[in-house]
């Protein structure tokens, strides 16, 4: 099953309101604006420019044509009588009556001057053009006079007429090409006209002009028109154009992208939900053969490639987990193996034991083992495989088994053991790993400890009631690194109260977060801290301590440790014969002190026996053979639990019985006080139970004292 | 058994080491008796006494009622089995028993 919650879930964000096609709409939309509304002024001046050199030509043309037309000498009597009355007018006269001008020209216009004009009309008619002026320019004043003009009736052109070049409205002073000036004007009456001049030869300050004007108006209403038609024009191509982009814009670049975006969006969803095989890229048909079916091909094989590695690594996953269950299994397997159930001999009291293994990883390579190879001797393992997890403890398994098996071939000779199982591990040993072994028999009868070490710490060994201290014991090579390798037995004699600390390197060589390690001195302090404590809580301080040092820094190494306690045998009888006298009782004293001893019977409870003992002994010594000498027998047995010294003295004598007699009064005053049955009292009243019996012609007193104070 | 006597003036102290029973306790009781002549303050030092048998009872018991008739006697320092011993026996009333730290 897919675990949704390996894959990490992408947010979506929000979307884009504005749209890709709806911009580059907008975009097209004003480039082609801008391109026809350039166009159209470029042209339209252009256009319009030829026309009036066009017609600006023309009529220049005209204008000097008019010279052939009529007499030019006339006219320039005319242009000069005009100029003289021109003269003889100020500035300010001029200006301040317009028509003045007009009233002194009636002096020139006699037959002949009609006559001229009449012609100037013919002409004009025949040129086609709206009027002809011939007149003064002052170019001072800028001042244009109507002398003669091609309206001889009088309608609209006056003689005397003046104007200000610059004065008419919407007057543009342009030079053709070819030199020829004209003036283009807006008429208020006559609308649009195009005048060109042609200069006569003159003497004196005023210019003679002739002035030819061309109706242009329906030149400007077809410029005007056609701007018109060329805007509606352009107006309908733009929206076909723009429509037509717009569509295309869509169909090959926004739908696509906005396809591509539409899959993306739901392949997030699909994700975050746990749909993993859905193809939403793949499934994606762009096909604009540009960049974007580059960016929808790219996508596709990205999600193809993306599904693949999810599920890769949903099968490691899965693998992961199957191994981790079976390396659970095969802890618990391993834990099966080891003895863990203390105390693992509850009827041999002769030794207390206990054992504990925790593994860096699930499954370790240490081990601890004992079992007894025959009634009366035990054996004891504590090894380290050189390698960890799986590796370390299928070798370990191994080696555990193969030390069983070996053992009761062999017999208690350890370094034949271990001889033996270096064979039988080179055998087959294509790992190349090795393991130390530390193993020991105990002969428990007589605490006699044969052992051998194949490479592993030194043991470590209390004895006498002394501290516990590193014994280096000779080393011989680990197991499994070479054949034909021997070892070398030899002994400690264990006496009762002594132990046996047995450990793996993990125990000194456990770090603390700054890399340093607990060592085998710390190890035989915190020992050493609790010497008497029972064998599980000495483990236990053990691991409290090695615990507390590394702070909870992640275990690298398994921790292993064994613990025994030689207790010596508990249920042989302890029994001295001698001779029934008073001198004799150092001897049986001593006897027993050492008996006691050996079962760590506290001093207190010692003494109290040693009075007891003294006392009676004393009257078996005085009374029993009355002068005669006989033997007293005493035997002495340690019960187990709880621990009670149990102590028998026994003689062949007088039949007596000294409980019967009455305890002495211990509240007589000194002088009064004797000290006789003082004896029997306080042996009474310090040991927990006595008894007397005579049985088989023999005295016998029992005397029960509780180890505990 | 050790015993070591300190005499001064006439106060005596006898340091007694180890155990008073039946064989030991003829040998105090020889010891200390034959200084007791002129000694009005006997001081019995049991600091180093393991324990004491009715033997060792008997001989004080005799020291007690000499000293009666010359002066006081201290048993001094006693440790928990001779203790128990004197209170069982009815002793520890007689006596006067004392405890007292040693200069060091």
């Amino acid at each position: 099953m897919p675990e949704q919650n390996s894959i990490p879930k992408v947010p979506l964000r929000k979307r884009i309101r504005y749209s890709l096609g709806g911009r580059l709409a907008l975009y097209f939309l004003s480039l082609t604006f801008i391109l026809a509304a350039a166009g159209l002024c470029f042209g339209y001046y252009l256009y319009s420019r030829s026309v009036q050199y066009n017609y600006a030509g023309i009529s220049t043309r005209t204008a000097e044509t008019v010279t052939l037309a009529v007499d030019m000498d006339e006219v320039e009597e005319y242009l000069k009588g005009a100029e003289q009355i021109y003269f003889a007018f100020t500035e300010r006269q001029l200006q301040v009556d317009r028509k003045k001008l007009q009233r002194s020209f009636r002096r020139l216009k006699d037959e002949q001057f009609r006559e001229i004009q009449r012609d100037l009309y013919d002409f004009a008619e025949a040129s086609d053009v709206s009027a002809i002026i011939i007149g003064l320019y002052d170019e001072e004043t800028d001042r244009i006079i109507d002398v003669l003009n091609s309206d001889y009736k009088g309608e609209y052109l006056f003689s005397g007429n003046w104007d200000y070049l610059h004065d008419v409205e919407e007057r543009r002073d342009y030079r053709t090409g070819d030199d020829a000036p004209y003036i283009l004007l807006e008429d208020e009456r006559y609308g649009y006209v195009c005048a060109g001049w042609a200069e006569l030869p003159s003497e004196g300050r005023l210019k003679h002009l002739i002035l030819c004007e061309i109706d242009i108006n329906n030149v400007v209403q077809e410029a005007r028109r056609f701007l018109r038609e060329y805007i509606f024009l352009m107006v309908m191509i733009m929206a076909l154009l723009n429509i037509g982009f717009v569509y295309r814009m869509n169909k090959y670049i926004a739908d696509p992208i906005n396809d591509i975006s539409e899959a993306a969006r739901s392949y997030i969803n699909d994700k975050n939900a746990g749909i993993l095989d859905q193809p939403h890229f793949q499934d994606l048909k762009v096909r604009s053969g540009d960049e974007v079916e580059n960016l929808a091909t790219t996508l596709a094989d990205m999600e193809k490639e993306i599904g693949e590695y999810i599920r890769d690594i949903m099968t490691i996953t899965r693998d992961r987990q199957r191994i981790a269950s079976e390396l659970d299994i095969a802890a618990r397997i391993q834990e099966g193996m080891l003895p863990t159930v203390f105390p693992p001999f509850p009827d041999r009291h002769e030794f207390e034991i206990y054992a504990m293994m925790e593994t860096a990883k699930e499954v370790g390579g240490d081990f601890y083992d004992f079992f007894f190879t025959d009634d009366d001797h035990l054996a004891l393992v504590i090894a380290d495989v050189s390698g960890k997890s799986i590796p370390g403890a299928l070798f370990m398994m191994m080696t555990k088994i193969l030390i069983r098996n070996i053992a009761p071939l062999i017999g208690n000779d350890p370094a034949a053991i271990l001889a033996r199982l270096n064979e039988s591990v080179m055998e087959n040993n294509k790992a190349e790993m090795f393991v130390t072994v530390w193993l020991g028999i105990l002969e428990v009868p007589t605490g006699k400890l044969t052992a051998a070490n194949a490479g592993h710490e030194y043991p470590c060994v209390r004895k006498n009631g002394g501290p516990f201290t590193l014994f280096q014991d000779p080393h011989g090579l680990v197991v499994g690194a070479m054949e034909d390798i021997s070892y070398k037995n030899y002994e400690l004699d264990l006496e009762p109260g002594d132990s046996l600390f047995l450990y793996t390197d993990g125990v000194p060589e456990a770090e603390d977060p700054d890399s340093r390690q607990f060592t085998t001195d710390r190890m035989l302090e915190t020992l050493n801290a609790d010497p008497e404590a029972d064998p599980e809580h000495l483990l236990q301080n053990i691991r409290s301590e090695v615990l507390a040092f590394s702070q909870n820094a992640d275990q690298f190494d398994d921790i292993t440790m064994l613990t025994l306690r030689y207790f010596g045998t508990m249920t042989r009888k302890n029994e001295i014969t001698t001779d029934a006298l008073l001198e004799k009782i150092p001897e049986v004293t001593a006897f027993i002190d050492g008996i006691l001893e050996e079962h760590m019977c506290p001093m207190k409870v010692q003494m109290q026996i040693d009075i007891a003992v003294d006392e009676i002994f004393s009257n078996i010594a005085r009374y029993a053979y009355g002068s005669n000498v006989g033997t007293a027998t005493v035997t002495v047995d340690i019960e187990p639990d709880p621990k009670t010294v149990v102590i028998t003295f026994s003689d062949s004598g007088k039949p007596f019985d000294p409980l019967s007699n009455k305890d002495p009064d211990t509240t007589l005053s000194a002088e009064k006080r004797g000290v006789g049955g003082l004896g029997v009292f306080l042996v009474k009243k310090t040991m927990d139970h006595v008894a007397y019996e005579y049985r088989g012609g023999r005295n016998i007193l029992t005397i029960r004292k509780s180890m505990k104070k | 058994m050790k015993i070591d006597i300190k005499k001064d003036g006439s106060r005596m102290t006898a340091e007694i080491s180890g155990r008073i029973d039946t064989n030991t306790a003829p040998e105090a009781e020889n010891t200390i008796l034959e200084e007791l002549s002129g000694v009005s303050d006997l001081i019995l030092d049991f600091t180093n006494v393991d324990y004491i048998s009715s033997a060792g009872l008997r001989v004080l018991l005799l020291c007690y009622k000499a000293m009666l008739k010359q002066g006081t006697m201290i048993v001094l320092n006693v440790n928990d089995v001779v203790r128990e011993i004197l209170d069982v026996t009815g002793f520890s009333d007689i006596l006067t028993i004392e405890e007292r730290k040693m200069n060091a």
